[in-house]
């Protein structure tokens, strides 16, 4: 890269099933205080601050089309250069990473923010899904996820069970987490036991309904060392697409996101994913996911998923932990999903977590993750500086 | 094979819960009881009608310093609207013609409010005219841009 | 400073109301093929794409996600913008960012809207603060028709004026075969033409269309062995504005300051522009109302204040004139929301590369401004130049 591009700083809101008494404007702007606040820095036009905003929203999920219209006031958008990325927030920051290398801006200020509380969201996803052919079969991501999973588990014995321990993980994991919305100590009794959603997904294997914003602050690295003590380097970046009508792709081979993590493997120079990462944080919608992903991520062999978890290495702890934050399953609102786990693979390395701390972290990888059974995804690779 | 296209409608339904909202809840609220009241910037002392969390222009949170404004205003600016506009409210096209406007009220020179005029006559509609907030009764208020129902020509 | 930036590949369908033979990512692939052919290349050859479309309009959530096929998008890195009215132009400027970022060496940009799947005006709808604005407004109308109304009042400009820059505009849309409007007006006509919200009429508003537009990106090297002579994206710029309209109350109904004169006087600066009706040869300004022209062309400083609409009524504007303004019949002609701001830059860059048939500028035309202008007073600028 020519230009090296870092994290100055992030700040997201608490994750909350619902947020009554926040207007979307007053939700974006809590963590744009915050972080304003925290770092000093403004929004300026002579280099000395904020050159840009990105904003990540979704017109379905905010009630309004251009969606930033909302939020342009809070985002720092008055006069100035503003541009919203309508996809998981992980996309927000590898436009705003790409954007700084290109040398146009040097420092970017990168907002999430959605209100799932305040709509139907299974009634956005169906019409997330085909027209003519699809929507009127009453899908929704969960029924297709649900197809997924039975896929994914009947070719490769993966049960219910090993899914249902992903969630007792990352909920646990969440009791160290002061933002999380739903920390606990589930057991796989509790999981198995919950309602029945789309077989085989419960309700305790779906991440919950959730309101939030989070924000981060990127720069070039002069910028990155002046204004902080504490950088964290951008290493590798990738996304990639798969199709959409679910009948064309194999569920059970998420060749998308392996695409995209060998592009930001390939960037990082890392070889060896499973040695060279120490933490991971990706985008689990559903319990299944997790294991669905770790493959994706070549963590480990096509169908190893389940012998993964079985084996601790996905625990605080072991030699790979996925999700010390406690996942989306623990309450992450979908687009904020994507940059909430880069403010989250952050503070682990800047060793700001406190009880859920990967000792000695230096590479961490965030995934965010759009469109049905995981369309499209989003790798990003963090070295602490 | 016939060359027969197909077209099928398929509606899209959202119902949005949207919440006010400290400051816009606040003027809702004030509306409710006949008030009508802006927030204002303590960077740049702008009001803010409909009240917002933040000034665009300073970026700073725009707290609760909270001014009562007239119900008298002057029309800046009018339109006659003619061609019907589908109404979320309603369900339906909204009905036609009506005039809305963008007033200045006494007390907020540097704000205007876009609400609806009661003359739907062009040629009694000019710049600079005087209006006034007509209020529903008190107990048909619910706390929403409609306890106005419109602006009222006076003097 | 990164990469170097230039259009290479140009694709566009031909606009309409209805597009009901095809499906979205049909009208996409037609673009795309298009796109690929002029720059004699294959989807191979594409390191990203980037694509743009107001999804609430269409009633898609993800629209994207259901358009890989026709976009290519397949196992290709890639991302949605969506910024209103701007989206078009904003999907440039993040195809420019990712070429400049040295990281990819082509990218292909698709702007698209089927507006026959969902009445978009209603969609706007939805562009209003749902708690107190949505049951006042008109639309995008009302802004201009309280733009028209100031700007007759402070100048002296007349209804005749507007209603010429329609018909000029409608000239220029019959020399350009992909226009969605070829419609014969004289001054007349338009001052007859039904009343929306006065002074606009509906002869000065945007249709809404359906169509896509693609461009193919690439840097320096690959540029210079493209197939035809590379247009260079030298500059961009983009300013938002705090949300002062649409929101019940307009904060600064005089506004001092626009994004506009913001976003324009820095790209001018950066770029040595200092008489830009002398620096520029030819102006796709996005200009959704005929009563948006006058303002526009000053705030652009084209002019000074008050002159823009004496210009007009000289023509020269025309094609033929000395400061040919949207040859391609603009926005007033074609409206596929999502493409607009990006047909602006490929009908600039047709200017710039002499391909642009009919409606081809009389004069030399070597530089070019393309503009993307969204509903609440938002602008996204490119600067386009035959050379580097």
């Amino acid at each position: 890269m020519a230009r090296r591009v870092g994290v100055v700083a992030v700040a997201q809101t608490k994750f909350e099933e619902s947020k009554p008494t926040l207007h979307l404007q007053d939700l974006v702007f809590e963590p744009v205080q915050k972080i304003l606040q925290e770092t000093g820095l403004k929004f300026t036009d002579d280099g000395t601050g904020i050159d840009a905003t990105i904003s990540c929203s979704q017109d379905h999920w905010d009630g309004w089309t251009i969606s930033s219209k909302n939020v342009v006031d809070g985002a720092g958008g008055h006069l100035r250069p503003e541009e919203k990325v309508a996809e998981d927030g992980a996309y927000a920051l590898y436009y705003a990473a790409l954007s700084i290398i290109g040398g146009h801006y040097d420092c970017i200020l990168v907002v999430a923010h959605t209100k799932e509380s305040q709509v139907d969201g299974r009634l956005i996803e169906n019409a997330g899904l085909e027209p003519l052919y699809s929507r009127m079969l009453g899908l929704d991501f969960t029924s297709c996820a649900a197809l997924q999973a039975t896929q994914y588990m009947h070719r490769y014995g993966i049960s219910s069970q090993q899914c249902a321990q992903v969630v007792v993980k990352n909920r646990r994991n969440a009791i160290y987490n002061p933002y999380a919305q739903s920390p606990g100590e589930l057991t796989v009794t509790d999981v198995l036991g919950s309602p029945m959603l789309s077989d085989p997904i419960r309700l305790l294997d779906a991440k919950p309904v959730s309101d939030g914003a989070s924000a981060l602050i990127v720069a070039v690295e002069e910028k990155v060392k002046k204004w902080t003590d504490k950088p964290v380097w951008i290493e590798g970046m990738g996304c990639c697409y798969d199709r959409h009508y679910l009948g064309y792709r194999d569920l059970t081979d998420p060749i998308s996101l392996t695409e995209a993590a060998k592009r930001a493997y390939n960037m990082a120079r890392i070889s060896n994913p499973r040695k060279n990462i120490d933490l991971v944080e990706l985008s689990e919608y559903y319990s299944y996911q997790e294991l669905l992903w770790s493959e994706g991520l070549l963590l480990c062999e096509r169908g190893d998923g389940g012998r993964l978890l079985e084996s601790r290495a996905t625990q605080i702890g072991g030699d790979i932990p996925i999700n010390p934050s406690g996942g989306l399953l623990s309450g992450v609102p979908v687009n904020v999903a994507g940059l909430n786990r880069a403010v989250e693979a952050v503070a682990q390395l800047r060793g700001e977590t406190g009880g859920s701390q990967i000792d000695g972290a230096k590479r961490a990888l965030i995934h965010g993750t759009g469109g049905v059974c995981g369309q499209m995804h989003c790798v990003i690779i963090l070295k602490k500086g | 094979m016939s060359a027969e296209l197909l077209e099928i409608i398929i509606p899209l339904d959202l119902r949005y819960k949207y919440s006010a909202g400290p400051h816009l809840g606040a003027f809702l609220r004030a509306l409710k009881v006949g008030k009508i009241i802006a927030n204002r910037c303590p960077g740049c002392r702008r009001l803010q009608l409909p009240p917002t969390p933040v000034c665009g222009r300073c970026h700073i949170g725009m707290g609760q310093d909270w001014v009562e404004l007239s119900h008298q205003g002057t029309v800046i600016s009018y339109s006659f609207v003619v061609d019907p506009i589908f109404d979320p409210g309603l369900g339906d096209m909204r009905p036609v013609p009506y005039t809305i406007a963008a007033i200045v009220l006494d007390g907020g020179p540097d704000v205007a409010f876009f609400h609806k005029l009661q003359e739907n006559d062009p040629s009694k509609v000019k710049e600079g005219m005087r209006v006034e907030a007509v209020f529903k009764p008190l107990q048909e208020r619910a706390g929403t841009i409609e306890d106005i129902i419109h602006f009222r020509t006076i003097g | 400073m990164g990469e170097r930036v230039a259009i290479i590949g140009i694709g566009q369908t031909d606009h309409r109301y209805l597009r009901s033979d095809i499906n979205h990512e049909e009208m996409i692939y037609e673009a795309v093929r298009k796109a690929l052919e002029d720059a004699d290349l294959t989807i191979r050859d594409i390191d990203t794409i980037i694509i743009d479309n107001m999804d609430l309009f269409e009633g898609h959530y993800l629209s994207d996600a259901m358009s890989v096929d026709g976009a290519g998008m397949y196992l290709k890195p890639g991302l949605k913008m969506n910024t209103g009215g701007t989206s078009g132009g904003t999907a440039v400027v993040t195809g420019w960012h990712h070429i400049a970022s040295g990281l990819f060496e082509t990218a292909l940009v698709i702007g698209w809207e089927k507006q026959d799947a969902a009445p978009s005006i209603s969609a706007l709808v939805t562009a209003r603060e749902p708690l107190y604005d949505r049951g006042m407004g008109a639309g995008a109308v009302g802004i201009f028709a309280t733009m028209g109304l100031k700007y007759m009042r402070e100048y002296g400009c007349r209804e005749e004026h507007a209603a010429l820059a329609r018909v000029i505009m409608a000239d220029n849309a019959r020399r350009n075969p992909h226009a969605h409007l070829k419609l014969d007006l004289t001054i007349e006509d338009v001052l007859k033409s039904r009343v929306l919200v006065w002074p606009v009429r509906l002869l000065h508003m945007s249709p809404t269309s359906c169509g896509a537009a693609a461009l193919i990106l690439s840097n320096e090297n690959k540029s210079r062995r493209a197939a035809k002579p590379p247009v260079w994206i030298k500059d961009i710029e983009t300013a938002h504005r705090e949300q002062s309209v649409w929101r019940g109350g307009c904060v600064e109904p005089n506004p001092k300051v626009t994004a506009i004169e913001v976003a324009a006087s820095k790209l001018y600066r950066r770029n040595n522009i200092t008489k830009p009706s002398r620096d520029i040869d030819v102006w796709e300004l996005y200009t959704p109302s005929s009563w948006a022209l006058f303002p526009w062309m000053e705030l652009f400083s084209i002019c000074e204040k008050g002159e823009a609409w004496r210009l007009v009524e000289k023509e020269v504007i025309r094609i033929e004139g000395e400061i040919p303004i949207e040859p391609s019949g603009g926005v007033v002609s074609t409206n596929p929301i999502g493409a607009s701001g990006l047909i602006r830059v490929a009908e600039a860059a047709l200017q710039l590369r002499g391909e642009a048939g009919e409606r081809q500028v009389t004069k030399k035309a070597e530089t070019a401004i393309a503009t993307a202008w969204g509903a609440c007073h938002w602008i996204v600028i490119l600067y386009l130049s035959k050379h580097l």
